[in-house]
């Protein structure tokens, strides 16, 4: 018989079916006109400056979605730059948005006409700013770079999935003086980002970005929910830590036997991972 | 190959040859021609409706194909159906893998067609830097048509003057891309060794005891995963309790259970954080601005 | 004391002309030198591989191009030494296209080397196609690709990068589905391991092995950890501790040249840092706030 029915256990259907419930749930009370609070973010506090920094100088930004394709990494990276081609728009100052996905390409160049058009400055819109440059990791890495110096960036946003062209990137841009701005769900390259950015966003503040940037009660609701979820694994991962440790002492405790048994018979045995 | 999934796509054959794949390219351009017609005929407000359905129903095909049990359960009626429904669903999915490659090698047409636009505006209106966009024109041709030269079969010309052609074109390949496409790559990927020794270099400050301790976790780390680690440590016994005094072995420690410890707790919030966008996007409640954009 | 200060701020030019040299001098001498260390999961890489059924491939996934050929390629060809060696059928296939070049090339290589020794021993030769087989450059959602390979291999695949049907490939001609394939290996620099584990490896229990750049690696313990990953190569020195494995520990390859040429980065490395810090403690001491990084 063909088909995945180990993942679609009792155990799936409750977790999965909380997190969706968490989630949806937030968003319809924040729909409702609840009020949610979320911490300030400093890497995203100063979008605005870094975008009135460019206008100050009179030069223009770079906006560099990475290697992301048309997921929910880049479909987030659309997201942030709207909100940066918007305010960018406010001060007539040009965006380059160079992409490493054909397809992707061609929503950035619908978002970024949107955005100025939604400002209402549709001429400032450049369709040779949005530009697809190579699907090739290094060669994208490289026009990249040539942008950088050739354009005279003064300000650099990186938001989006990255590889180990990030610290040429972000070296590069600090070679060129451009204020830098990072966040990638791509864990391995914060620490480069770190190192050679202004102002890197960590995690999953990635994906808080468009809440609270936009202050939108759906985002705003659905990163609530994202934090019910969270307390929700942490309670699952405190089970199996309890678990796991009760199991490991049981054979000196004649008191907790069974306890093993209990524990995989109730629990283990729906969390199957190794292959 | 025997293979016909019964459902959704039990009109599609796996495979056409000959005449029939004419057909099928001409049906296929005629189908797609009249359904964005379609599409653009429809007014904005309907047709917000159908990309919301085509999003909603792309989403419950995978939701419903991983979560539907593909065996009947025992005592509930009606679960035999369910599974034929969750099996046919997983016969789909090869041909869910077709169509994605046929998706994206149109989009990678799409974007040769943006890179000639503003190559041939730049050397048209000769912008500065011109020349690099010129550049770009000849490679992109020379290894077109050398790589399409290479590996076709020019027989009009004569036995002798292809196997000529065909072993020029193949060595020109190997120029290009040997030569330059693969030196040139690898030049960009080493430069990271310079930019992370001045990056760790300018970051790296005993400011405070954390960072100390980053720094001290880092120097074990590196030295402890090259050869030369396992050299400076070597006089410590390979077995016992001072073996794991060895850098090699802490480095490994350091690298399950600390690193390890962190390296979840970071995933966990970023998968969330992707449940949450994929929920947001398949229910089309986004109200980013590409999603709510008139259509 | 102001020569101290100054160490926080060498010239970046005197650092990159140093790094090149201490890079360089290793890989020209090139010593044959491996390690004796072996982590586990590479140990695990050994045993999974050695684990998979006579009937059954190896799925090598190439996203790697020719900037990471210094890391994944020695991962690669160590892998099909093993493989060769135990007589073991892999498929290639590759979602980058420079990528797709390279591995043909290095499968290529790999094949005449193992060949040669074949010959001398007068053992049968190996032979692309019936030993081994590359299907090329793939593009499209990764995700759909993945998940309907393993559902009908042939239909997915179609063609080996000659244009060959592989149901015309004796080693491909047998593979139906997710029951044919042994192991996957993700050999990569950019991270394709999330797509393998979530739509075929570990619903279908296929072991999976993870080979990325050792940038990467430190992502990947949690799932060595699970289960989901059957083992690890950790970019150049998971090549290297994989190569004294298959039986090249006296061999002098680009790996072993490569794993010493880090050893001598790492330690130039480390030395700048406590330069650097020597000049910032002294400049802190004597109150002067010229310089240095602009990091809190």
């Amino acid at each position: 018989m063909s088909g995945m029915t180990d993942f679609a256990n009792p155990a799936v259907y409750i977790v999965e079916g909380l997190l969706v419930f968490f989630i949806l749930w937030k968003i319809l009370s924040a729909r409702r006109g609840r009020e949610l609070f979320i911490r300030r973010i400093p890497g995203l506090s100063v979008l605005d400056e870094a975008v009135g920094r460019a206008t100050e100088m009179g030069r223009p930004m770079v906006y560099a979605p990475g290697l992301s394709g048309l997921d929910i990494v880049g479909l987030q990276s659309m997201s942030i730059m709207s909100h940066i081609i918007r305010r960018a728009a406010n001060y007539s100052t040009r965006v380059i948005v160079p992409l490493a996905d054909p397809v992707l390409y061609t929503v950035a160049e619908e978002v970024a006409r949107d955005a100025y058009t939604t400002e209402g400055v549709p001429e400032q819109f450049i369709p040779e700013d949005i530009r697809y440059l190579t699907n090739e990791q290094f060669a994208w890495a490289s026009g990249v770079v040539g942008i950088l110096h050739r354009e005279k960036i003064a300000t650099a946003f990186y938001f989006g999935a990255y590889a180990a062209e990030a610290l040429i990137l972000a070296e590069n841009g600090q070679i060129a003086g451009a204020i830098q701005v990072a966040g990638t769900p791509s864990i391995t390259q914060i620490p480069f980002f770190l190192a050679a950015c202004d102002y890197t966003i960590i995690g999953d503040e990635y994906y808080a970005a468009s809440a609270y940037l936009s202050r939108e009660p759906t985002l705003l609701g659905s990163l609530v929910g994202q934090d019910y979820s969270k307390l929700l694994m942490v309670g699952l991962v405190l089970i199996g830590v309890l678990g796991v440790t009760l199991a490991a002492i049981e054979p000196h405790f004649p008191g907790l036997a069974n306890i093993n048994e209990l524990f995989n018979k109730y629990f283990l045995q729906y969390f199957p991972g190794s292959a | 190959m025997g293979y016909l999934p019964d459902f959704p796509m039990a009109l599609l054959p796996v495979s056409v040859h000959g005449k029939m794949l004419a057909v099928y390219i001409f049906g296929a351009l005629m189908a797609g021609a009249a359904g964005l017609v379609a599409l653009m005929a429809v007014p904005p407000r309907y047709r917000k409706i159908v990309v919301v359905g085509v999003t909603f129903f792309g989403g419950l095909y995978f939701s419903l194909e991983f979560l539907l049990p593909h065996q009947p359960v025992a005592h509930i009626p009606g679960s035999a159906g369910v599974a034929r429904f969750a099996n046919s669903l997983t016969r789909a999915k090869p041909n869910i893998a077709d169509w994605a490659m046929v998706i994206a090698s149109f989009t990678l047409l799409l974007g040769t067609f943006n890179l000639f636009a503003i190559h041939s505006r730049a050397v048209k209106k000769k912008t500065e830097g011109w020349y690099n966009s010129l550049a770009f024109f000849i490679t992109f041709f020379l290894i077109l048509i050398v790589g399409i030269l290479k590996d076709s079969p020019v027989s009009k010309l004569g036995p002798g003057a292809a196997k000529g052609l065909q072993s020029v074109c193949t060595s020109l390949y190997g120029i290009l891309f040997d030569g330059f496409v693969q030196n040139l790559d690898a030049t960009m990927f080493s430069l990271i060794a310079f930019y992370i020794v001045s990056a760790a270099y300018r970051a790296f400050r005993v400011r405070s005891a954390e960072a100390g301790l980053m720094m001290g976790t880092a120097g074990i780390i590196m030295l402890g995963l090259v050869p030369v680690g396992a050299w400076l440590t070597n006089w410590l016994p390979s077995t016992g309790l001072l073996a794991s005094l060895r850098l090699e072995n802490i480095t490994y420690w350091l690298l399950t259970w600390p690193n390890m410890a962190a390296q979840r707790a970071i995933e966990f919030g970023l998968a969330i954080g992707a449940v949450a966008m994929s929920l947001r996007i398949w229910l089309s409640l986004e109200r980013g601005s590409f999603f709510d954009r008139q259509l | 004391m102001r020569f101290l200060i100054r160490l926080q701020n060498i010239d970046r030019r005197i650092l990159y002309v140093l790094v090149a040299i201490v890079l360089s001098v290793p890989l020209i001498i090139r010593p044959a030198k491996h390690p004796e260390t072996v982590f586990p999961e590479v140990r695990k890489t050994y045993d999974t591989i050695d684990a998979v059924k006579p009937d059954n491939i190896v799925l090598l996934s190439v996203s790697w191009g020719a900037g990471t050929q210094a890391e994944n390629d020695p991962q690669m060809q160590a892998l099909m030494r093993h493989m060769f060696a135990n007589n073991t059928k892999f498929v290639v296939m590759s979602w980058s296209l420079v990528g797709s070049e390279l591995s043909y090339q290095s499968g290529m290589h790999v094949q005449a080397d193992v060949n040669k020794q074949r010959s001398r021993e007068g053992k049968p030769l190996l032979e692309y196609g019936k030993d081994w087989a590359h299907v090329g450059y793939k593009t499209g959602s990764i995700s759909a690709i993945v998940s309907g390979l393993g559902e009908n291999f042939q239909q997915v695949m179609k063609q080996d990068r000659n244009g060959t049907p592989l149901t015309e490939l004796a080693a491909t001609r047998n593979i139906k589905n997710y029951r044919d394939i042994g192991a996957v290996v993700d050999l990569t620099s950019v991270g394709l391991m999330g797509y393998w584990i979530a739509y075929l490896t570990t619903p279908k229990h296929i072991p999976l092995i993870y080979c990325p750049t050792a940038v990467m690696s430190a992502t990947a313990y949690p799932y060595l950890d699970s289960g989901q990953l059957s083992g690890m190569l950790n970019g150049v020195m998971g090549a290297v501790q994989y190569e004294t494995l298959v039986g090249q520990a006296d061999v002098a390859t680009d790996a072993s040249a490569s794993s010493w040429a880090l050893s001598a980065a790492h330690i130039y490395i480390i030395l700048l840092i406590v330069l650097g810090n020597l000049g910032y403690l002294v400049a802190r001491k004597t109150g002067d706030r010229s310089g240095g990084s602009k990091l809190g």
